[in-house]
């Protein structure tokens, strides 16, 4: 059951930046879109604001201190369109987050009994988790009366099989802690799943897709059967899986024991190395940002090996999936890295007409926006360039739950 | 005959081999024949009925200080205590053992074989982890690999410009990827604990999962390295104190033995597709080591796991397990083939080639 015209305002909480969409449900109509960046970081430059009302961006400069104040400054501005469009108001609220760990699964309204169940899975991603729970109870602080949803990251990946999600440890430990693959980056796989079967015009239960969700910070490959994650490269954290900017992923355990041991560090210390001290920045030396690594692979010899490293960690998990899928039907580049580096879509699939997949090089250096298709004419595998919208989809998600909840309310009555 | 010194965790196997390959093997406990006279006594029993050629020591670890066999001369035992920083209990043990060997046997040449040496020749990428270089250079961590005879002897076997993803398994399982008689890539790490999973221990396993339960639940490292190390894998999935060959006759029977098996075969495949995107196709698969006879109803299912690829298989039952053999078809497009040689064979033929 739909429920009328309801303008849904999803919020994407990174750790240093507030990503919004205002979408006008069931419509999908996108009203304002924006992103606030630079958010209570250490840093001389001021945080910015590109808001976008129907496709004209608006750049505001402003000290903002932390996720709080930069909703407050969101809505001032949402505010201010209200006044020129009646079609602009806030009906619902749709947040993103993390890591529930195992406590929750699926979109769900948020309750006080659900912001007691959130307060419990902070330290799963402390990095995210505080910063979205924090701006979730400051809004029902300020806007009690607008029903707010909560959309999670790992729901996608709760149909990971249990031979693909158990860790090899006691049994005891795995339940007593819940310890299991969690995967994440489920929002953006899902949209760009939905993406690709929809200009492919082919049913999602039918295909079998690699997706690589590349971003400038996180990244994570994911297997898709029949329209359902089989398996994800991160772990029951974030820090497993591909070289990303700052996380080394995988990495020998007995290494971590083996420094532990000898330096007597602490679990913090060593979390804190591998999670913001390693990745692209520790191979690199002097940036994480592939970009500036890119820049200097002909000139440094570290810049070269990490980005080698790079590239080679993402063609492995996509060699793992291809054997798990059987070959895949499509490979999908997403996110800020895997849309706008054409030479790491390169170097990535090169060498992959094992597996199927062949890019047609001009389709590739020629993209400029929106999804393509850069495969080759002999490519069983249709490879695309699809741009992620988060945001779009936590909308979605919520919407549906709000709908189903007002449905059974109604049947109820 | 050559005499090849075989040192298990707990056990030592001498195996005695003629030029014939007839092989004797003594069987002794570690603890009981370290430092006592012990083994002495028994290779001069053994010396005394047959003439032994060479002396042959099968090592786990050689760093990056040895990239290849070694013949046993003075300077050799510095050299091999420089090790002790990275395996600070094998390493001491294992120099003893030889010494005894060097000085008791003054006349016969001894040579020491490395599971680590063939993996010298990883390309870097694959060498290093994605931590701090400076990290990496100040405590040496890199990746050494495992099983590197078996892998080393597996290249040999194949055509040089063939592309083999090499399966060893063992009481530890090990994938690698060969091309051109070099490694480009393998499933075992810095230590043993990375890669597929063992009989007690983790395999591949987040990192956050032991910050989260140091941080959150207050186990200290000394336990969760303890549980990782001995009381996960197969132990850890089934609960049964098994190690995996004998959990095979409960496979199809016991949810929890078929749930570890599906984990371990989940691993296995996750490294053969990572060797087959690093060598960018795919001709042979070799499949070697000491578990290999007992595990054959998994290995066959997860052949036919791959068989999409073009991996045609024979029909069953297959020849003499005893020998070599070809598990696929002709018209199969990827070859996969048993190497049953045992490791011992592998060390003697390398030892002939370095007496000549």
């Amino acid at each position: 059951m739909k429920y009328k015209q309801t303008a849904v305002l999803a919020l994407n909480c990174g750790s240093s930046s507030l990503k919004y969409r205002l979408v006008l449900m069931p419509d999908n109509q996108e009203l304002i879109s924006g992103e606030v960046e630079r958010v209570g970081i250490k840093t001389q430059k001021k945080a910015l604001i590109r808001h976008k009302l129907f496709g004209k961006t608006r750049s505001i400069k402003r000290e903002i201190a932390d996720h709080g104040q930069a909703f407050d400054h969101v809505v001032k501005l949402i505010k201010q369109d209200a006044l020129i469009n009646k079609k602009i108001r806030i009906d619902m609220l749709a947040h993103r987050y993390v890591h529930p760990g195992n406590l929750i699964s699926d979109t769900a309204k948020i309750t006080p009994r659900l912001i007691n169940k959130l307060s419990k899975t902070l330290e799963f991603a402390p990095i995210h988790n505080p910063v979205i729970f924090r701006m979730i109870t400051q809004c029902i602080g300020n806007y009690p009366r607008i029903p707010q949803y909560v959309v999670f990251d790992t729901s996608f990946h709760k149909t990971i099989p249990a031979s693909l999600a158990t860790y090899g440890l006691p049994r005891d430990l795995t339940r007593k802690y819940h310890l299991k693959k969690m995967g994440f980056h489920g929002i953006s796989h899902k949209y760009v799943m939905h993406k690709a079967c929809e200009f492919l015009k082919v049913k999602e239960n039918t295909r079998k897709i690699i997706s690589c969700h590349l971003g400038t910070g996180g990244a994570s490959v994911c297997a898709i059967d029949k329209g359902k994650s089989i398996n994800n490269s991160m772990g029951f954290t974030p820090l497993e899986g591909l070289i990303m900017n700052t996380r080394c992923g995988d990495v020998d355990l007995g290494l971590v024991f083996y420094v532990m041991f000898k330096e007597n560090y602490s679990a913090q210390i060593i979390d804190k190395t591998l999670n913001k001290k390693s990745g692209l920045f520790g191979l690199f030396g002097s940036s994480s940002d592939l970009r500036d690594i890119i820049e200097k692979v002909a000139k440094e010899p570290r810049a070269k090996v990490a980005f080698n490293m790079y590239i080679k960690r993402i063609k492995k998990y996509i060699g793992f999936y291809s054997l798990l899928l059987k070959k895949a039907d499509v490979l999908i580049f997403t996110d800020s890295i895997g849309v706008d580096s054409l030479l790491v879509r390169e170097k990535v699939v090169q060498g992959f007409e094992f597996f199927g997949m062949r890019m047609d090089k001009d389709k590739n250096d020629s993209y400029s926006c929106g999804i393509k298709d850069i495969s080759g004419k002999n490519s069983q595998t249709k490879i695309l360039v699809i741009p992620t919208n988060e945001e779009l989809m936590i909308a979605r998600e919520a919407y549906k739950e709000f709908s189903h909840d007002i449905g059974s309310r109604r049947k109820g009555k | 005959m050559i005499l090849v010194v075989d040192v298990k965790a707990n056990k030592i196997k001498l195996s005695l081999i003629s030029p014939g390959n007839e092989k004797s093997e003594i069987a002794l406990d570690l603890d009981e024949c370290m430092g006592r006279g012990v083994l002495k006594k028994t290779v001069y029993g053994l010396a005394k009925r047959k003439k032994i050629r060479a002396i042959a020591f099968r090592t786990v670890f050689g760093g990056k200080t040895f990239s290849g066999p070694v013949k046993v001369n003075a300077r050799f035992f510095d050299k091999f205590m420089n090790l002790t920083r990275a395996f600070p209990f094998y390493v001491p043990r294992m120099k003893m053992l030889i010494e005894e060997f060097y000085n008791s046997f003054t006349k016969i040449p001894l040579f020491v074989f490395f599971e680590t040496a063939f993996f010298s020749k990883l390309p870097v990428e694959e060498k290093y982890y994605a931590i701090s270089f400076e990290l990496s250079k100040y405590y040496n961590l890199s990746r050494h690999g495992f099983h590197g005879l078996y892998h080393g002897f597996n290249a040999e076997l194949a055509g040089r410009n063939d592309k083999v993803v090499s399966i060893v398994f063992d009481k530890q399982t090990t994938v690698a990827a060969l091309n051109k008689g070099r490694p480009y890539s393998i499933s075992l790490g810095y230590t043993p604990l990375e890669g597929i999973m063992s009989n007690t221990s983790c395999g591949d396993l987040d990192p956050g999962i032991v910050f989260y339960l140091m941080k959150s639940h207050g186990m200290s490292i000394y336990s969760i390295d303890d549980t990782l190390k001995n009381e996960s894998g197969f132990k850890g999935v089934t609960g049964y104190d098994l190690d995996k060959t004998k959990l095979m006759s409960l496979y199809g029977l016991d949810k929890k033995v078929d749930l570890a098996f599906e984990i371990y075969k989940n691993q296995i495949i996750k490294y053969m597709g990572e060797a087959v995107a690093v060598l960018k196709g795919l001709d042979k698969i070799i499949i070697s080591g000491e578990e290999t006879k007992a595990l054959m109803p998994f290995i066959l299912k997860l052949l036919k796991d791959i068989s999409f690829l073009g991996v045609n298989l024979k029909c069953l039952p297959f020849a003499d397990f005893d020998q070599s053999m070809e598990l696929t078809s002709d018209n199969s497009d990827i070859a996969v083939k048993i190497n049953n040689k045992p490791l011992s064979e592998i060390i003697v033929l390398h030892t002939r080639k370095l007496l000549k």
